[in-house]
């Protein structure tokens, strides 16, 4: 059987676009001392973040992190009922020697969580069946579902995302996870969902108590149905609030939270200030795009259309190169217990400093 | 524990069937329901995927589909639905926001159009 018919099995159809998505022809090897730093790192940083969370609410820091103030009723509310919340990945550059860094917080709509969670622990169990690997995920999102069943009205979650492979493959995984924790599921395309004058509703018109949506926040909050969102009844994961976590925003309110934290980057709203090598990168930007690179004598820019919001400014953490590569980590949190949230790792890597959509997964085990 | 102890997928793998395989998922299948494009389908003998006319036999009158659909829902089966669009008749507008119905669609999505959401 060939590595491509094994990942179409695990449900990783997106393989192969336009170039090479899934790369087992190398594996990156950790020792256990370094997963442990790993995950104590990813432990520490959701509760900074939630404590950055709260700073902003206190502070009302909405406009520095460009949220229209439409959104700021639902993050406010949401942060106060505290509704359930399922997961997030902090995306760190880490070389085994000094302690990670955080790079951004993807706390709203991450993907890569099949290729982490089940594919690479396929590869492993293939491969490698004797060695170890950061990945509970599974089991870990699994309990998690039988815990928030009783916050889920009907014990039913519905599942949205774009028309997109991508996109559809990930709410199909995490929708196959909620259905073996005993709830009740669908999947369809987020532009399906309706508004009938009191509720939104799925397909078939029936309400919509609570739906886990893989879109942005801060575009539902913009698009024609964002006026509903304050009366509607609909328990939405993630949660409004997460709006404030996945925003750039939250990287300097955590530098000035936390000066100088071993496991963060200097940044800034104002501009570079005395750092000599930086990268400017939009409030609200995605998939690397908008990105400024600098270093003396030396820019690199990315396209794309964000940027309108504003931008932050963050201090250059060279990507250690590993044969040309340079991988990012992705370290997942399963809900937010204190101490225990980290639950597993991916890892993708670019040929250049700058991870985008076409970056490559790759798997990792560790002794 | 940092380990995945055992990972069984089921979804995933009928996802990849139903949806990503590049087949034309049929709207009265249990798995890829679609309410709609089902009685739409059983009317007309077929239905349009994508704009291609695939002609079916459908032995039964629609609330049979409907039943299996719900029969299938209620012991956990999983249901991944495509777009209403994607049974439109060619140049004609996709079923989804009927006015009979009072609901109106479309009104999340349109940022995204084309293109994934996730990162």
């Amino acid at each position: 059987m060939n590595w491509q018919k094994k990942v179409e099995e695990a449900g990783l159809v997106w393989h192969t676009g336009e170039q090479l998505y899934w790369n087992e022809s190398a594996f990156y090897e950790f020792t256990a001392k370094e997963i442990d730093v790993l995950e104590a790192a990813t432990n520490a940083l959701e509760k900074m973040t939630l404590a950055a969370a709260q700073h902003v609410i206190d502070n009302k820091l909405y406009a520095k992190l460009g949220i229209r103030e439409s959104a700021i009723p639902l993050i406010e509310s949401s942060w106060e009922a505290e509704p359930p919340s399922l997961y997030g990945r902090f995306d760190l550059s880490y070389d085994g020697a000094n302690p990670p860094k955080l790079l951004e917080y993807n706390a709203d709509t991450p993907t890569s969580l099949l290729e982490a969670a089940v594919v690479q622990w396929y590869w492993l169990q293939d491969l490698y069946p004797k060695r170890d690997q950061f990945n509970s995920l599974h089991e870990r999102l699994i309990a998690l579902w039988k815990e928030l069943a009783a916050y889920l009205p009907g014990r039913r979650i519905d599942f949205c995302s774009m028309d997109d492979v991508e996109d559809g493959m990930t709410v199909t995984y995490l929708q196959d996870t909620a259905q073996q924790a005993g709830l009740e599921a669908s999947s369809f395309p987020i532009d399906e969902i309706g508004w009938n004058g009191e509720s939104f509703v799925g397909p078939d018109d029936r309400p919509l108590g609570a739906v886990f949506k893989l879109y942005p926040w801060e575009w539902m909050v913009r698009e024609e149905f964002g006026k509903h969102l304050a009366v509607a009844e609909t328990l939405w994961i993630e949660p409004p609030w997460k709006m404030l976590l996945s925003n750039k925003g939250i990287l300097p309110v955590l530098w000035e939270l936390y000066p100088r934290h071993p496991y963060l980057l200097e940044a800034s709203f104002d501009g570079p200030g005395l750092m000599m090598s930086w990268v400017k990168k939009p409030l609200l930007g995605r998939e690397g795009a908008n990105i400024t690179l600098h270093q003396p004598g030396k820019d690199i820019e990315t396209g794309g259309d964000y940027g309108a919001e504003g931008f932050v400014y963050q201090q250059l953490a060279p990507l250690k190169s590993f044969d040309g590569m340079h991988p990012v980590l992705g370290s997942w949190v399963i809900g937010h217990e204190e101490g225990n949230a980290a639950g597993g790792m991916g890892v993708r890597e670019a040929d250049g400093p700058i991870t985008g959509n076409t970056s490559r997964f790759v798997p990792h085990l560790f002794d | 524990m940092k380990k995945s102890a055992k990972v069984t997928i089921a979804a995933v793998a009928a996802m990849g069937l139903a949806m990503c395989g590049r087949r034309h998922p049929d709207p009265c299948a249990a798995a890829t329901f679609n309410e709609m494009a089902c009685q739409d389908a059983v009317r007309s003998g077929g239905y349009y995927w994508q704009g291609s006319w695939f002609p079916m036999t459908y032995s039964y009158p629609y609330p049979y589909y409907y039943d299996s659909y719900r029969r299938h829902v209620v012991s956990g089966g999983t249901v991944v639905s495509a777009p209403g669009r994607s049974y439109g008749r060619p140049s004609v507008s996709a079923p989804g926001g009927s006015p009979s119905s009072g609901v109106e669609r479309g009104g999340f999505g349109s940022t995204g159009s084309g293109h994934g959401a996730g990162e």
